[in-house]
């Protein structure tokens, strides 16, 4: 039973090396394809926003803002190491080291809550700030989840949940950085927290999908 | 960088221009490695060392079909070690299920085609292996290798050239034939 079962392998072995040298893509298609469903996940967020949740009256005065600023940099810095890290997530035996990516955005948020004087309580303007908050982050990210996880699919992820939780967090982050075009919560903490929280929770909801989706 | 992973990487690059026996040298060497490790896992774990093929089949496989993902400028051996950590635990995983559902399909249909005969145990085998004779030709293939010789779905599949679902069905198709024959009163 088991010498047969070694034979086996040994014909495996020989019929797939005599399909040495048919396969030709090259290996680095995953980094291109990542940035091109990043791009399409933001627009789709836009859409969201700009849809379910409508664009802010004074952005274009606001856009010139420091508060405007923290949050598209701070959410930007996000999206930069959501990308090195569902990078990470997609390639095999990559160091988790891609995860002090996170540095410069916790660096942000932390720089805008010390230096931006702003007067919003963490609760938000008004009541219902914070849940329309997180519920419009998280519409908005769904979309490029979906997409994300597409790509992760055909690159090599090992930790299925971990590579769908990167995915989430890509998508969570994205989908803030949308929010900003619609949020008139202009406070730093508020931002911080609930922010990030929408993100985790995006997060979650890409670790349970991609634990069974990113299987292969 | 090992010697051993610089020889093995260099197979790899060889293998995109075409080195069939470079190639075949590589999977060779790294099966031996990864059978001997995945052995000792499976016994550390009180499992069958005999499934340690199975993996190691698996893993080739899995690096036959992403083999033009590795970037030829990127360590070998972390690429390797985590694909083969994750067919590993996949196929332990795939093969516990599995197992769970051949048990429960011979708890029920199984004691169902015994307790249909009243003749003496001994006969038993011998009324088995005249129903599934009498099953269509694919079926009873199937059949035999899944139910008797104790292959997966997986390995059925290579060795007859079948879809992995097309067996299943066929496994099931097969499974139901032989409970009617045997409620039936024999062939």
């Amino acid at each position: 039973m088991e010498d047969e079962r070694r034979l086996q392998t040994d014909a495996l072995i020989r019929r797939l090396a005599d399909e040495a040298g048919t396969r030709l893509r090259p290996h680095h298609a995953f980094l291109p394809r990542l940035l091109v469903a990043s791009g399409g996940s933001l627009a789709l967020a836009v859409v969201v926003v700009a849809a379910a949740f409508g664009v802010r009256g004074d952005l274009a005065a606001h856009l010139s803002s420091s508060m405007y600023l923290f949050k598209a940099v701070a959410m930007a810095c996000v999206v930069a190491a959501g990308l090195v890290l569902v990078r990470a997530a997609g390639t095999p035996g990559a160091s988790m080291r891609a995860a002090a990516s996170l540095g410069p955005a916790l660096l942000v948020l932390l720089a805008g809550i010390v230096l931006l004087d702003d007067q919003v309580p963490l609760g938000g303007a008004r009541a219902v700030s914070v849940p329309v908050c997180l519920l419009a982050i998280v519409l908005a990210a769904l979309p490029g989840l979906a997409l994300l996880l597409f790509v992760l699919r055909r690159a090599t992820p090992t930790r299925p949940t971990f590579a769908g939780g990167m995915a989430g967090l890509l998508a969570g982050s994205i989908g803030a950085l949308a929010y900003t075009l619609s949020c008139v919560n202009d406070g730093a903490v508020f931002v911080s927290v609930w922010y990030s929280l929408a993100i985790v929770a995006t997060g979650a909801i890409g670790a349970l999908v991609g634990r069974r989706a990113l299987a292969w | 960088m090992t010697m051993q992973e610089q020889a093995w990487a260099d197979a790899l690059r060889r293998e995109r221009a075409g080195d069939g026996s470079r190639y075949a040298r590589f999977l060779e060497e790294y099966s031996s490695v990864l059978r001997r490790v995945v052995r000792s896992r499976l016994s550390a774990a009180g499992l069958d060392a005999q499934e340690a093929e199975d993996v190691v089949q698996e893993v080739l496989m899995a690096i036959h079909q992403r083999r033009d993902q590795w970037n030829d400028e990127r360590p070998l051996l972390p690429w390797l070690g985590a694909i083969s950590r994750y067919k590993t635990i996949d196929v332990l995983r795939r093969r516990r299920s599995e197992l769970r559902m051949r048990i429960d399909l011979s708890d029920r249909e199984w004691a169902d085609l015994f307790a249909a005969a009243d003749a003496p145990a001994v006969d038993a085998a011998a009324r088995v292996e005249h129903m599934v004779s009498a099953l269509p030709r694919v079926e009873q293939s199937v059949v035999r290798k899944l139910g008797m010789e104790g292959m997966s779905p997986r390995q059925a599949a290579q060795a007859t050239g079948m879809k992995e679902g097309t067996v299943r069905v066929a496994f099931h198709r097969g499974l139901a034939r032989l409970l009617k024959l045997a409620q039936g009163g024999g062939a």
